[in-house]
């Protein structure tokens, strides 16, 4: 039995039954990622030795009788700014691309205290800035899809990691549509928290008001397993909620009939047709579930990007300081403590970072803090009472996760203007501390290749259990269509190995 | 308003090549065209969003924890002497 490519649920139901060890679950992942990564490029490092130590002792407790967690022996793909204790830590940055972390992030700790075996850190544009993996220093991340096609970004390689079989569960992060966006291009489920209910303890800090951590997977079924694990107040977080642990994935059974959703119309300006078409059809199966579609309107959303790119610069410009050469990271040789930081950061960030540094310096500057920085945080505040009394009318409101499916690799890396537009339909959810799951709604075809395009469906704070359960009806309905592309897509990635269809 | 790229970069210690420079100056002028539209939001009276959930925060109990240890951060450091971060002369000659 091939148990690369399946779903975490029937991975767990094999090794539990004691079908299968944790170490030959691992060894058949490590398999398909010697094979298939070569050309997808979703690992930066792969993290063997440590992972069959993790799948060990997951065994041995199971041999002893002892639970090992209810992770026990999946595999975990990390996105590469979340920290793992003895791994590198490159944030896609040559200025980190020696450095070792010392400690593991609070989400990574949750998952190896609940038997998962972590497998690798992931490919990512350069500390979460971009939409395409295109800015990562360690080569773009193909999408298995179409090879020609980013997977999405910024957490492009965990999504090409799960996508293609090479992981069943993976953390990205999200700041303005870091997990939705590449979710939606590669076909899987990308769930963004709302802000507060994962700990950011070890997760790079990019633009902090902003970032979340949250999970990745094939089914709706094992987002909710993997945000059951990570979710939770952490004290060394100090923007963590209170709040007792939620069984989200006990909570998925829950009727839908009845729920009433919103679809702004704001949110489909600008989204393709093809896109707009397999929507509607999404929102018809809706309806036929018995949820009520109703279109609406969220007028402050039309200024959501123009205020993220403000506010998420100048947090990065802050955050960013920190690489300069002195505790960690890439050290320019030069002989003054001047033409030292000037020097290392010049060298070690990307164009791209380094563009969002420069203009949020520029919008902290003296002179512009008002007029840029103080206004995007008051647009903020508009866009987050518009999604609070649009919450007293509907449960969850809805969207396609991204205007269009996947683009090619180089055809917007020089338009950052086009690049930036494309978040307009993630970014909002940021803004307003949202949770949302972007799951797969169909395919479009696109020049000789059908291409994933997945629906977004938003809560409102700390309800993603409604959410989530929402995604899981809808997945019943035209999850195993999906599913049968999922397995016809891995076979022409690597023909000798068998893809099994599940239900 | 235009953004004098060489002077933000100082500003953001970061050492630019001339060439960058002027690629720079060109992209950003076209996003602060897109961002300049927030001046035309009225926002009278409206208070600003600068963090999420504060309300839900807990103050941290007032007791000592465990931190990294010295050995094992300056590891991580690219150089060290005696127990403290290692960087050259603030300039040359001094």
């Amino acid at each position: 039995m091939e148990i690369w490519g399946l779903p975490a649920r029937d991975i767990l139901k094999y090794i539990s039954s004691g079908e299968i060890s944790a170490i030959e679950v691992l060894e058949s992942f490590l398999g398909a990622i010697s094979e298939i990564d070569t050309e997808i490029n979703a690992f930066i490092e792969v993290l063997e030795p440590m992972a069959r130590m993790d799948a060990s002792r997951v065994d041995a407790q199971l041999r002893e009788g002892n639970s090992p967690g209810p992770l026990a022996g999946l595999p975990v793909a990390i996105k590469d700014n979340i920290c793992v204790k003895g791994a590198g830590c490159t944030c896609g940055s040559k200025i980190l691309e020696n450095w070792i972390s010392p400690y593991d992030a609070a989400t990574a700790k949750r998952l190896r205290e609940q038997g998962a075996v972590i497998i690798g850190k992931t490919n990512m544009d350069e500390f979460a800035m971009g939409s395409s993996t295109e800015t990562s220093a360690f080569g773009v991340t193909r999408n298995p899809w179409d090879l020609e096609r980013v997977p999405g970004g910024s957490s492009g390689g965990s999504a090409a990691a799960v996508a293609a079989g090479m992981a069943p569960l993976a953390l990205g992060t999200d700041t303005g549509g870091s997990i939705r966006q590449p979710a939606s291009f590669t076909g899987i489920c990308g769930l963004k928290p709302t802000y507060g209910l994962v700990s950011r303890f070890g997760a790079t800090a990019y633009a902090s008001s902003l970032d979340t951590v949250g999970s990745m997977a094939e089914t709706v079924w094992d987002c909710a397993l993997l945000l059951e694990a990570i979710a939770g107040h952490d004290p060394l977080d100090s923007t963590s909620a209170a709040g007792e642990p939620v069984a989200y994935t006990k909570g998925l059974q829950g009727d839908v009939a009845g729920l009433r959703v919103g679809v702004p119309k704001e949110l489909l300006e600008g989204v393709s047709a093809p896109v707009k078409q397999l929507f509607h059809n999404t929102l018809g199966t809706m309806e036929h579930m018995g949820m009520t579609v109703e279109e609406m309107s969220i007028p402050s959303i039309a200024h959501a990007v123009e205020a993220y790119y403000v506010v998420a610069a100048a947090e990065a410009s802050s955050n960013l300081s920190r690489f300069d050469g002195v505790r960690f990271g890439r050290r320019a040789a030069v002989d003054t403590l001047d033409e030292m930081y000037t020097r290392s950061r010049g060298e070690g960030l990307g164009k791209e970072v380094i563009k969002r540094i420069i203009l949020g310096t520029f919008v902290l500057d003296a002179g512009n803090i008002d007029r840029y920085y103080r206004r995007a945080a008051q647009v903020r505040t508009l866009i987050k009472r518009e999604f609070e009394k649009t919450f007293e009318r509907f449960q969850v409101i809805v969207s396609p996760a991204s205007p269009d499916v996947a683009f090619k690799i180089g055809e917007k890396i020089h338009d950052p203007l086009t690049m930036y537009l494309s978040d307009l339909i993630t970014i909002p959810v940021n803004m307003a501390g949202l949770c949302a799951l972007s799951m797969p709604m169909g395919f479009v075809d696109c020049e000789g290749s059908s291409l994933p395009c997945g629906l977004q469906i938003i809560g409102k704070p700390f309800d993603e259990q409604t959410v989530l359960r929402v995604g899981h009806y809808l997945e019943q309905e035209i999850g195993l269509g999906i599913r049968k592309e999922v397995c016809a897509m891995r076979r022409k990635l690597t023909p000798v190995r068998e893809c099994e269809l599940v239900d | 308003m235009e953004i004098d790229v060489k002077r933000i970069a100082h500003l953001a210690r970061i050492d630019l090549d001339p060439q960058d420079e002027n690629t720079l100056a060109t992209e950003l002028e076209l996003i602060l065209a897109r961002i300049n539209k927030l001046l035309e939001v009225d926002v009278e009276g409206v208070p600003p969003t600068f963090a999420l959930g504060t309300q839900m925060m807990e103050p941290a109990d007032d007791v000592p924890h465990e931190s990294l240890c010295r050995e094992l951060v300056m590891e991580c450091a690219p150089s060290v002497h005696e127990g403290y971060f290692k960087v050259p002369r603030e300039s040359q000659g001094v």
